[in-house]
């Protein structure tokens, strides 16, 4: 029989997490990811698994890291302010390459901005936040089911690449109720920690990436005994300035996430084939840009649906492919313009590329592209 | 494809009244839904809105600008939200702490909800299955029954607001559209 | 064993000064460590960053040198993780008790089992001399070229009053006592704090015109004494030194333990 929930999205987002074998989390109450914790607190105890609510976000990062580096799938969830507070710890966990999922469920910014209401102003943010260059896999979601989904995903890209994920969706996802259908255990692959083959009191170099760039770990309070650290370090984990240990480590960083965009790019697409206009969106815009995009077939007007479920490294490749058929793209999003100035960027005829925008804590609608549409076609909005 | 509005004040059970029918809709008629809210900052108190969509396909857009059935257990509520519903649509509203405007272009369907105190919230469903056929009653009554155990007084409530509408000597009404 | 043996000598030479206390702590940790026959493996130091920071690269347990001040925050995901390893995080004053200072105050409340020692000398060294939250009133550094105005806290007063239970000082002068209460504070169950004066003769010392290390030694000497001594009584101005708090409370690890078996068996 098959298992359907009727749930919010940041229930969608914990019971996506619990099936990827998740055991541990720490965080920190805020609007509007509170339900993740609240949820965890009651469901990781009694599987023996830790839940642990810190004193601040940063706190929560870092207590996560602690529980990755020791053996566990460790995730936090936050929104835009906590994500602020969390940016060094995240810095930290890309350097020493420690895997963690860090859910951010954005709200209005900036600042405090706008706690129980809708937008999508932290994309930036999550590829730029912290400091000093590196590469970052930031997924989002449009759906329940997707965003159960790429939780799971989230969990295992971590894994394979050793780097912490982050899962950015918006509010409206994480409060609205929709139909959830569980995968039976198994239906989606999950992806454990490569651990090291080399034996005890054999010399085990923990940065030492295999021919494929993965690194095979050891959990610490393991077999071996190594340095953590964030400055740029060798390949026992030790502190060098020696810059070609400083540059090699940095382009391994990059690379492995940079280099596999095929890998890690995700998107739907929808009436695609024939669209000539086309329209990008991702997380609950695309739900209205997907309504538009029905309404406007019933007309016969032929308009598609690029759907994006990895924001970063940006699905450059396919933006430019789905871009090459239409005669003009607008992007869908609830901020200043965020992926339409990635999508200009990759764009051919950038000059064919528009923005349907809203930044006003209220949801996107289908007449808020429509009108975008008429200035597009020349026929201009009524006032 | 049926839009619903319930708006109320806070404590008023607004928004779980519309969980449990759109609960009703997707785990017992196998029909998609969905749910969603907005509310103040306030704890309690605050004006409260549900949105509640059902269909026979995935619903894309979940906000509801156009309702084809608003009901109202709050005179700020109704003032609030009676925009957002359609002309000639059904406005279901508490006979006693409700007043309607003359102006206001809708079937109205005065009902003594609020009287059924803590349960206004279900005789509510109640009242609303007896009269659009929304969602069946006893798909309503089955998820009752697993949040609240059976011949909980939630129970009753819900038979209080099924037997109202013919009381009232009002029959089942066809709303809703295509998708 | 040796000593030596607890060492990363591929780590070596270290990069503290000449005349730094920071060495004697890491003797009196290493000794307390080797007396109490713990196996390296089941030893996780954690670090914060500036110079308490690098004794992480040193010795050759599994060691995380973190970010500054947020050292007992990783250590609580490690314990909570993998409670049967013994968790030790030096700190410095600006590390444990500035940058670090709500979780310091946190995990003591938790009363989390692992021991914190802060290797307190009075001035932030690897950034140039800067005075700390716990410098004083009158200390002069690079970023107090008139005296210091702040007031200090006293990390005893702060960690008794945020619930740790055990909680000492000395100083490196007084380096059988220092080894004796870093046994004390690492066999003790639940939130352990140290609080070790360490001279640092290159930016306190020079600043304040204390003199060499062995000076700044000679004033830890005649500028502290025990608690509950006559000599405190007829001595207030004295800085204490010994062990304030040594006390029995549920640790943090025992009651999520706890939790998690209660919540196994109310499941249906």
């Amino acid at each position: 029989m098959k298992d359907i929930r009727f749930v919010q999205g940041n229930e969608a987002c914990t019971l996506g997490a619990l099936y990827a074998g998740m055991d541990f989390f720490a965080g920190y109450p805020i609007t509007p990811s509170s339900e993740i914790a609240e949820m965890l607190s009651g469901e990781l105890p009694p599987r023996g698994h830790t839940f642990i609510q810190m004193e601040d976000e940063i706190a929560s990062l870092c207590a996560v890291i602690g529980g990755s580096l020791t053996g566990k799938k460790a995730m936090t969830a936050t929104s835009g302010p906590g994500f602020s507070l969390m940016q060094e710890a995240l810095g930290y966990a890309v350097m020493t390459e420690i895997p963690c999922v860090i859910v951010n469920v954005m709200r209005g910014g900036p600042s405090t901005g706008l706690p129980t209401q809708v937008s999508q102003g932290d994309v930036n943010q999550a590829r730029w936040g912290i400091h000093g260059d590196h590469a970052i896999i930031t997924l989002t979601a449009g759906s329940h089911q997707a965003l159960f989904e790429n939780t799971v995903r989230a969990f295992n890209l971590a894994e394979t690449f050793r780097t912490p994920v982050i899962l950015l969706y918006d509010e409206l996802i994480a409060h609205m109720r929709e139909r959830l259908e569980i995968p039976p255990e198994g239906e989606i692959p999950l992806v454990e920690r490569l651990m090291t083959s080399v034996p005890r009191d054999v010399d085990y170099r923990p940065y030492l990436a295999r021919e494929d760039g993965r690194l095979p770990m050891s959990d610490f309070g393991g077999a071996h005994r190594y340095n953590v650290t964030g400055l740029y370090h060798d390949m026992w984990g030790f502190p060098s300035t020696d810059p070609s240990v400083v540059r090699g480590l940095l382009s391994h960083l990059v690379e492995k996430i940079e280099g596999r965009e095929d890998e890690l790019t995700f998107t739907r697409e929808y009436e695609i084939a024939d669209a000539e206009t086309l329209l990008i969106s991702y997380g609950s815009a695309a739900r209205t840009a997907r309504q538009a995009v029905y309404e406007a077939r019933d007309k016969g007007v032929r308009m598609g649906l690029l759907e994006l479920e990895t924001l970063w490294p940006f699905p450059e490749r396919k933006v430019r492919d789905a871009l090459g058929k239409a005669n003009e793209t607008v992007v869908v999003e609830m901020n200043l313009g965020q992926v339409f100035e990635q999508v200009r960027r990759v764009a051919r005829h950038p000059e064919r590329v528009f923005l349907a925008n809203r930044i006003d804590g209220r949801f996107i609608t289908p007449p808020d592209i429509r009108r975008v549409l008429r200035i597009i076609a020349g026929k201009g909005v009524w006032a | 494809m049926l839009k619903l509005i319930f708006t109320g004040i806070g404590g008023q059970g607004i928004i779980t009244a519309g969980i449990i029918l759109a609960e009703a809709a997707v785990l017992e008629e196998g029909r998609f839904a969905t749910q969603s809210q907005s509310y103040g900052a306030e704890a309690r108190g605050g004006l409260t809105r549900t949105d509640v969509i059902i269909s026979d396909r995935e619903v894309l857009y979940p906000k509801i600008e156009q309702a084809h059935v608003l009901a109202a257990l709050h005179q700020r509520g109704y003032t609030a939200h009676t925009g957002a519903l359609r002309p000639g649509g059904i406005l279901i509203f508490d006979e006693e702490a409700v007043k309607v405007d003359d102006k206001t272009d809708a079937r109205r369907i005065p009902m003594p909800i609020l009287e059924n105190g803590r349960g206004a919230n279900i005789t509510l469903l109640g009242i609303l299955c007896a009269l659009t056929a929304a969602v069946d009653p006893e798909a309503v009554r089955r998820i009752l029954h697993r949040r609240y155990g059976e011949g909980s007084e939630n129970d009753e409530a819900f038979d209080r607001g099924l037997s109202l509408v013919s009381e009232r000597g009002y029959s089942t009404l066809s709303v809703g559209s295509r998708p | 064993m040796n000593v030596q043996d607890y060492v990363r000598k591929r780590f070596l030479p270290h990069l503290w000064c000449p005349g730094c206390g920071h060495g004697t702590v890491l003797n009196a940790l290493l000794r307390s460590v080797d007396e109490l026959g713990l196996p390296k493996e089941d030893i996780v130091m954690v670090t914060g960053i500036g110079c308490s920071a690098r004794m992480a690269g040193y010795v050759d347990f599994h060691t995380m040198h973190t970010l500054h001040g947020r050292a007992l925050a990783f250590a609580t995901g490690i314990k909570m993780s993998r409670p049967e390893l013994t968790l030790i995080v030096p700190m410095g004053d600006g590390d444990a008790l500035a940058i670090g200072g709500n979780h310091f105050i946190h995990a003591a409340r938790r009363n989390l089992d692992m021991t914190a020692i802060i290797m307190n000398n009075h001035i932030y060294g690897m950034t140039g001399g800067q005075f700390s939250p716990l410098s004083g009133p009158g200390t002069t550094a690079t970023t107090a070229p008139r005296g210091s105005i702040d007031p200090a806290f006293d990390a005893m007063d702060l960690a008794k009053a945020a619930g740790a239970t055990y909680a000492a000082r000395t100083t490196t002068f007084h380096v059988r006592e220092l080894q004796k209460m870093l046994t004390g504070a690492i066999t003790h169950k639940g939130f352990s704090v140290v609080e070790v004066f360490s001279q640092c003769p290159t930016y306190y010392g020079r600043k304040n015109n204390t003199g060499d290390a062995p000076e700044m030694l000679k004033a830890f000497r005649d500028g502290t004494v025990k608690i509950g001594s006559k000599e405190l009584e007829e001595n207030p101005e004295l800085i204490p030194r010994g062990v304030f708090v040594d006390r029995d409370a549920v640790d943090y690890g025992e009651a999520y333990a706890e939790l998690c078996r209660n919540a196994v068996s109310e499941a249906p």
